[in-house]
């Protein structure tokens, strides 16, 4: 038995390092500031932290879709799953899409990625009637697929209109990432990573707007007072989509 | 001296009769066919997507659950108001509104993405969740409005009805109001964020309900060569006005009161203006077919008094509580949510113009498949 | 009414019919083939098979399938020994003909 453990953690800290060493190479510092505290695989998760990202839309260039095609790659949707073939395009998978505004008034044009806003006070959860549409302790919304009944009520009640209805079936699948027909999905902002090592996991969107040298989305721990992203939110601010609705997104933006 | 009212059943054996079953079988397995072609293929073959959620099924599902709300109309008016004349009537409007109400539940959990699980849906509850209470309002309604028909039905029981009756009562509005709830409280979607959804649903419920059981009742009673006084159908045909007159009103302040915050602008300039399919049904299929030609019908002196006129205003009620359904359901959300005020997409990318694309002509599968009525 | 009664009346006898009817499907197994499932490419380690010894697979399967799914799920437990990864390594292993073990049509 503790061969075995010893060989599961050989195992883990080789897949743990290796995305450390990745993510050093492709953006050195920005992982450097988390500080948040290291939660062990095995120990639940706690409301110690909050995930959050803050975007800022001055950064993201227009044009630019890395974060939507890392994202696809990392959760196996959209182009990169072809087994989703059927359906319309207003039918597949979106975990993450960029949007491009333009000023009625001023004719300013600004792009951003939308995806779920992880909010402090999900309307989604407020709506599932199976609870399948939970929010963890660390702030991080998801759908239980296992218990979701697919009513889609979750997605009449999002105001960001953030997720997926799973319209076919599929294969090959993800094994950190399980998808199947009649479901709702959506960002899960890389759940899998920070549970590996939530010291300093990236979302992969995240990740990709760093190597392509945009760096406009920060991810971290919101109530880690010493983290980059709260940081850069108490001395410069940030804004909340639809902030009228008071639900105190997990998802911050700047420039909107 | 007590009135002796004497019950006799349909004897059932008739070509008619056998016809009548035949034909609402086949549209049920229509219906059956169509629900396992879909849930084999996945949802994509009914037009629905991302931002349309619920579609033509919802439509059906929704009126059908409001109207059997209000096809207890007249049970009520008989135990509860004591209006004895109703009496007669009370058993077959408890019966139609169990009948309807199965239909809905029926449309509704056929339609979800894994109706497999809805062992699921009956283990695991969020209590925070509408649609939670809702399960519990449907099928509480159910049992009620069964026990409601055994103490009518049953003579040593007659004497519990009025008791019955009125929990049955007060559980149907709380049923509607729930029904309306659905909608009422999505604060994210412009077209659905108000109150008055809840008491309009109500209202609703009374008018739908009582358009779909004047028309069984007077089809039943001449199929069966049953004598049916006129006094009856003129007392249920005002009713009918009253409560199309009532939905009418509701609708108005409705959008009055989008109309007085400029905020709501943009919505209600899309319902009354600019919304393609959504106006034109909006203005020709629930106001004018759905509201003002029943209520000149039901009101003109001598149309009014035709059974004819009564039955083409029922329908008439029917389907303009179908495009009012429609109106609300697919209208509410085919009106793009508002993220950024005062910035319009650039792109369209996702998020395309939804004027003039109607789900309604994109699936015809789904519009066979879920018209079906209820099993009654 | 008389209906009624028929129908309770010849209710036994119908039952019997169809218990009869359906005896041969119980007998033959319904002629339903077995489920043929691939035989595991990789091992979890050297000296097990899956990821707990066969005894333990066996009697907590459905522990391990539901609630340590949960676990997992809303709390955010991932031991590697129980994650997902290992079910699929072992059950669905890669290059094999059959791809979707639940979705194969006849």
């Amino acid at each position: 038995m503790s061969e075995k453990q010893d060989n599961q953690l050989s195992r883990r800290e080789f897949l743990s390092g290796s995305t450390v060493a990745a993510g050093l190479a492709v953006a050195p510092g920005v992982f450097l500031t988390l500080t948040a505290q290291a939660k062990p695989a095995d120990q639940a998760v706690s409301s110690d932290n909050r995930w959050g990202m803050l975007i800022d839309s001055n950064k993201c260039a227009n044009g630019c879709t890395s974060c939507v095609s890392a994202c696809e790659q990392e959760n196996g949707w959209g182009s990169a799953n072809p087994t989703e073939n059927k359906s319309s395009p207003e039918q597949k998978a979106q975990w993450i899409r960029k949007v491009t505004l333009r000023d009625k008034e001023t004719g300013h044009v600004q792009s951003l990625p939308l995806m779920c806003q992880h909010c402090e006070h999900p309307p989604c959860v407020d709506v599932c009637p199976t609870g399948a549409s939970f929010k963890r302790a660390d702030g991080i919304v998801l759908v239980d697929k296992h218990i979701c009944i697919g009513c889609r009520y979750c997605m009449m009640a999002c105001p960001y209109k953030a997720r997926s209805f799973i319209h076919e079936d599929l294969q090959d699948q993800l094994p950190h990432a399980p998808r199947g027909k009649g479901t709702v999905e959506s960002c899960t902002l890389c759940v899998h990573r920070v549970d590996r090592d939530s010291d300093k996991a990236v979302p992969a969107c995240a990740e990709a707007c760093n190597s392509e040298g945009h760096k406009a989305m920060v991810f971290g721990d919101l109530k880690d007072p010493d983290s980059e992203i709260s940081r850069e939110l108490k001395n410069y601010g940030g804004e909340q989509i639809r902030a009228d609705l008071g639900l105190n997104t997990g998802i911050r933006y700047r420039g909107i | 001296m007590k009135p002796v009212m004497h019950y006799s059943e349909i004897e059932g054996r008739s070509t008619g009769y056998y016809g009548l079953l035949a034909f609402l079988g086949a549209i049920i397995a229509i219906a059956l066919a169509a629900t396992y072609h879909m849930e084999h293929s996945g949802h994509w073959v009914t037009g629905m997507n991302n931002q349309v959620v619920w579609g033509i099924p919802h439509v059906f599902a929704v009126f059908l659950i409001v109207a059997a709300s209000g096809a207890l109309n007249v049970a009520s008016i008989s135990s509860v108001f004591g209006k004895t004349a109703y009496k007669p009537l009370a058993r077959l409007s408890g019966l139609l509104a169990i009948a309807l109400l199965v239909g809905g539940l029926a449309v509704l959990v056929l339609d979800l993405g894994r109706p497999d699980r809805l062992i699921v849906a009956m283990t695991y509850y969020n209590f925070k969740s509408i649609f939670a209470w809702n399960i519990f309002l449907y099928t509480g309604f159910m049992v009620i409005v069964a026990v409601y028909l055994w103490m009518m039905m049953e003579r040593r029981m007659n004497q519990y009805s009025k008791q019955v009756g009125m929990v049955a009562f007060i559980w149907r509005l709380a049923l509607t109001t729930g029904t309306g709830s659905i909608f009422g409280f999505l604060v994210a979607r412009q077209a659905y964020d108000s109150a008055l959804l809840a008491p309009m649903f109500i209202v609703m419920s009374f008018s739908f309900g009582l358009a779909i059981f004047l028309l069984v009742l007077m089809a039943s009673y001449r199929w069966t060569e049953r004598p049916l006084g006129d006094a009856m159908v003129q007392r249920l045909k005002n009713l009918l006005g009253v409560f199309v007159a009532g939905v009418l009103y509701f609708v108005i302040v409705y959008h009055l009161t989008n109309l007085y915050s400029t905020r709501l602008h943009g919505v209600e300039r899309f319902f009354l203006l600019e919304g393609g399919i959504y106006t034109q049904l909006f203005w020709f299929g629930q106001i004018l077919i759905g509201s003002l030609v029943p209520l000149f019908l039901l009101y003109h002196p001598s149309l009014g008094k035709s059974r004819t006129m009564i039955g083409l205003a029922s329908v008439l009620v029917i389907l303009g509580g179908l495009v009012q359904m429609y109106v609300i359901l697919i209208g509410g959300q085919a009106y793009p949510l508002v993220l950024f005020p005062g910035k319009v997409p650039a792109n369209i990318s996702y998020r395309r113009p939804v004027r003039g694309q109607s789900p309604l002509l994109r699936c015809p599968n789904s519009l066979a498949g879920r018209s079906e009525p209820p099993p009654s | 009414m008389t209906r009624l009664y028929w129908f309770a009346r010849n209710l036994p006898a119908g039952i019997l019919i169809l218990v009869t009817l359906a005896l041969p499907l119980v007998v033959q197994g319904g002629g339903v083939p077995m489920p043929e499932v691939p035989k595991a490419q990789r091992h979890y380690s050297a000296d097990s098979e899956c990821v707990a010894p066969v005894a333990e697979m066996r009697k907590n399967h459905m522990e391990y399938i539901l609630h340590q799914r949960d676990e997992t799920m809303h709390r955010g437990i991932r031991t590697p020994q129980f994650a997902l990864e290992e079910c699929i390594n072992c059950h669905v292993p890669e290059n094999t003909e059959v791809r979707n073990q639940g979705g194969k049509e006849e």
